[in-house]
């Protein structure tokens, strides 16, 4: 074949792709505008239905059943309806919904599909508690590999009071450290929540990861369990930079002035992190003895442990006040100027230095 | 002897139109791997549904977000604005509107509207800017924080609300623009799912021309009615949904669009923030975050988001259209020419090599070799050098494989996001990526050499921009590029 012909050939096929692309996507578009209008159609009745049962129309089921094998489209429209409903109302949609067996519908939905519908049966299930539902969400768990899948099982075993083993979920986020999404966090907390005990001994074994040590410090100090005291200040003392912070941070958490001889310690930290975060401990905390150690804090290079420090002692109540009042008066520019900041912001001073 | 120079010349014309093909064909191959890379990444991470779902999803576990809105001279629709950005759907929010030195009393309005106060705020400086001269606060609206500064352009408002906010993350965009409801809660996703790794989130920006908006919110989705605008709502599909989301996909993506973007401030604060005496701020930054993780040697990543989280409005006139593709384009050549010694460095990677590859190829040889190919080949043709038959394949070659790219960046759109509510919709964009390549694909080529003449001679001006407003008139910079 000659160069020309080639190129006229090569012009011919772009042409006809391009036609037979587009026209596949109009003739595509023209059935999908079908299925949308179907689609926003049985929303719309979903939703009125869902008033219907909430306000105890009795012939509201049928109506529901009409629409129940669209499941995905079911869970999306309850799950936004349960955003916003709690009470009498709430307890009838759901009952509506088991005698329909939607619960059984999105139990079944969590083995195949998309994952993006999979998703949402395991968070509608998180509404029906029962001894089906929670043995469907483990098995699930225990067979997909998807991550966003995982965390929206667990959170839903979690919200049916069948939280998934402790170890499972360190785990999960082992296995995922090359990522450490935050959407175990709050995972976390309601899990150490639930069994601080199991909570404290993963933290205590050296085999823990890490990464889930960090984020089981923070968990175990929102937890307010004071056993956890005890590890979290051995830990706010570890080589391991991020587990100093986190176990500063879970100290503040608890609030427990018996953590005042680490929070000193770690106000004098080499690492500006950890410092930052034993000012705002102490300030949460209300730890007067800290005030000379925070005081010296506002004259850090690092300009966020000079603003956690002025945060700190307009905190501490009269004590940080005069500290900073004094501060402000003295010598050094940085603490001067901290501190005349730190009492401008609360209105505690009329000018700035 | 003549037929030593004619031979001469054949070889001469030859070799100029062997670079001309070759370097279409290199571009029309980057294409091609650009719309391939979009598709797999589309197919990968399908939308998320929009709505209480997003939220429970996510907004446990969101960061905090400072969004920066630099304000130059908006009083018509700075109002406005404000009250749509403070509405926005996320957890933990606060709106920094900066006051960049306007004339028009913006400041003034905003004081009236949300009963300001001066009040006092400990920032530091990290990044360099010109002096603020009072930061308010209103107790109706906690979230609300104006800084007010001396004029000294986007980037130095910019720097001046990295240093006054205190998330760890902020979202840079125009105070004009408009944001979806959900639009941070969308983008913060590679934040949540990648915290260590990320360090920068690009969204996609649509054409607002022509749909319908009230109250800062897109109501309804329209396609503009202006000619230009349909043929820039074309462009703006195949540069987000094509090309930058096949760049994040594999982490070469070397702009985000000033219209909307999210960052890792501490991030950005040791890459020097902003940089003044740029028109490409926007893309100077992003590469600068490249430069610095790949000089530190930290794995990291620059995200892009498909779904549509910004629309802001495109110029309807051929004169301030033309100002505004001669700015970008030099943006772009200002910054290849801060950080060439990058390109093809092994130590910068793909960045290095795909990234850079693609300036040069696009941007910094695109224009000159699309417009050499304009001249020559119908210079060559009338020389005899070139058969009629040639000529025509050639051309047909390139107009059929741009329809290609077009429609294929539309096929994207229509198989993952169907933001186009009517089928008639798909047609006439069809018919725009056709229209395109005949006459307007060329005036295009000329605003990018405009913008090569600029950069050869250090023009720093900004030019200024009329636009109809969404609820208002006013005049105003232009917007960042797409």
């Amino acid at each position: 074949m000659s160069s020309l012909l080639l190129l006229w050939w090569t012009s011919i096929a772009l042409a006809a792709a391009a036609l037979a692309c587009m026209s596949t996507l109009l003739v595509g578009r023209l059935f999908r505008e079908q299925s949308y209008a179907r689609r926003a159609r049985d929303r719309d009745r979903a939703c009125e239905a869902f008033f219907d049962v909430m306000n105890g129309s009795g012939d509201a089921l049928g109506r529901l059943r009409v629409v129940d094998h669209r499941a995905r489209l079911m869970g999306e429209a309850v799950l936004e309806f349960l955003a916003m409903v709690r009470g009498v109302e709430r307890d009838r949609l759901i009952t509506a919904l088991r005698t329909i067996n939607m619960d059984e519908r999105w139990r079944r939905c969590l083995f195949k599909g998309r994952i993006a519908g999979r998703m949402v049966a395991a968070e509608a299930l998180s509404i029906f508690p029962s001894p089906e539902t929670v043995s469907a969400l483990r098995e699930a768990l225990n067979q997909t590999r998807s991550g966003n899948l995982r965390v929206a099982l667990m959170r839903s075993l979690i919200e049916l009071d069948a939280a998934p083993p402790l170890a499972q979920v360190l785990q999960d986020i082992h296995r995922n450290s090359g990522s450490e999404t935050l959407l175990y966090i709050p995972l976390m907390g309601r899990l150490v929540n639930g069994d601080t005990r199991a909570a404290l001994r993963a933290f205590g074994d050296p085999a823990t990861p890490p990464r889930a040590r960090v984020i089981l410090a923070e968990a175990l100090g929102t937890s307010g369990d004071f056993r956890a005291l005890r590890p979290l200040c051995a830990a706010a003392a570890a080589p391991d930079i991020e587990l100093r912070i986190a176990s500063v941070r879970g100290l503040a958490a608890m609030g427990h002035p018996a953590a005042e001889a680490r929070i000193l310690t770690a106000l004098q930290d080499p690492v500006w992190m950890v410092r930052s975060a034993a000012c705002e401990a102490a300030g949460r905390i209300g730890l007067r003895a800290a005030v000379p150690l925070i005081i010296i804090q506002l004259s850090d290079p690092v300009w966020w442990v000079r603003f956690r420090a002025g945060e700190a002692l307009s905190a501490l109540g009269p004590t940080g006040v005069r500290g900073l009042q004094a501060a402000a008066a003295g010598p050094g520019d940085l603490s001067r100027r901290a501190a005349s900041l730190a009492l401008a912001e609360r209105g505690l001073a009329m000018t700035a230095a | 002897m003549s037929d030593l120079i004619l031979n001469g010349l054949s070889v001469f014309a030859q070799s100029i139109a062997a670079f001309v093909i070759v370097t279409g064909l290199l571009q029309n191959l980057i294409y091609l791997v650009q719309l391939a890379l979009a598709a797999a990444a589309l197919i990968q991470t399908p939308p998320t549904p929009s709505g209480a779902l997003l939220w429970r999803r996510y907004a446990d576990a969101s960061p905090p977000i400072a969004l920066l809105a630099p304000a130059y001279n908006e009083a018509v629709t700075i109002a406005e604005s404000v009250h749509s950005l403070l509405s926005l759907q996320y957890p933990s929010f606060e709106v920094i509107v900066i006051n960049d030195g306007s004339s028009d009393g913006t400041l003034q309005v905003l004081i009236d509207s949300f009963g300001l106060r001066p009040i006092e705020r400990h920032y530091d400086l990290p990044t360099a800017h010109k002096p603020i001269r009072g930061v308010y606060g209103s107790e109706l609206q906690p979230r609300l924080i104006i800084v007010d500064k001396e004029n000294g352009g986007k980037a130095d408002a910019l720097n001046a609300g990295i240093n006054v906010s205190r998330a760890p993350i902020f979202c840079s965009m125009d105070a004009d623009s408009v944001l979806e409801a959900d639009a941070l809660l969308r983008a913060v996703r590679p934040f949540v799912e990648d915290p260590e790794r990320t360090v920068a989130v690009g969204g996609t920006v649509r054409i607002a021309n022509g749909c319908r908006i009230e109250n800062g919110r897109v109501l309804d989705i329209r396609l503009p009615r202006n000619l230009l605008a349909l043929l820039q709502t074309v462009e703006y599909l195949r540069g987000f949904l094509m090309a930058r989301l096949a760049w994040s996909r594999i982490n070469t993506l070397t702009i985000i669009s000033g219209a909307f973007g999210l960052f890792h401030r501490n991030r950005v604060i040791e890459a020097g923030g902003y940089t003044h005496g740029t028109v490409g701020e926007d893309m100077e930054l992003v590469v600068k975050l490249h430069r610095l993780m790949r000089d530190k040697g930290l794995p990291y990543r620059v995200a892009f988001v498909p779904e549509p989280v910004c629309w802001t409005e495109v110029p309807e006139d051929l004169r301030v259209l033309g100002r505004q593709r001669a700015r970008w384009h030099r943006g772009s050549l200002e910054t290849f020419e801060r950080h060439w010694d990058m390109m093809f460095q092994r130590e910068y990677g793909r960045v290095g090599t795909v990234g850079f590859g693609y300036i040069f190829l696009v941007d910094v040889l695109g224009p000159i070799v699309e417009m050499l190919g304009y001249f020559l080949i119908p210079m060559f043709w009338l020389t005899g050098l070139l058969s009629t038959e040639y000529l025509l394949a050639f051309a047909a070659v390139t107009f059929t494989f741009g329809v290609v790219i077009s429609v294929g960046s539309l096929a994207l759109e229509e198989s993952s996001l169907r933001r186009f509510p009517r089928a008639r919709d798909l047609v006439l964009l069809t018919l725009v990526a056709i229209l395109e390549n005949f006459g307007y694909r060329q005036l295009n080529n000329i605003w990018r050499l405009r913008g090569v003449w600029q950069y050869l001679r250090r023009s720093q001006s900004w030019g200024t921009m009329t636009r109809k407003g969404f609820g208002a008139p006013a005049a105003r910079r232009e917007a960042g590029a797409p």
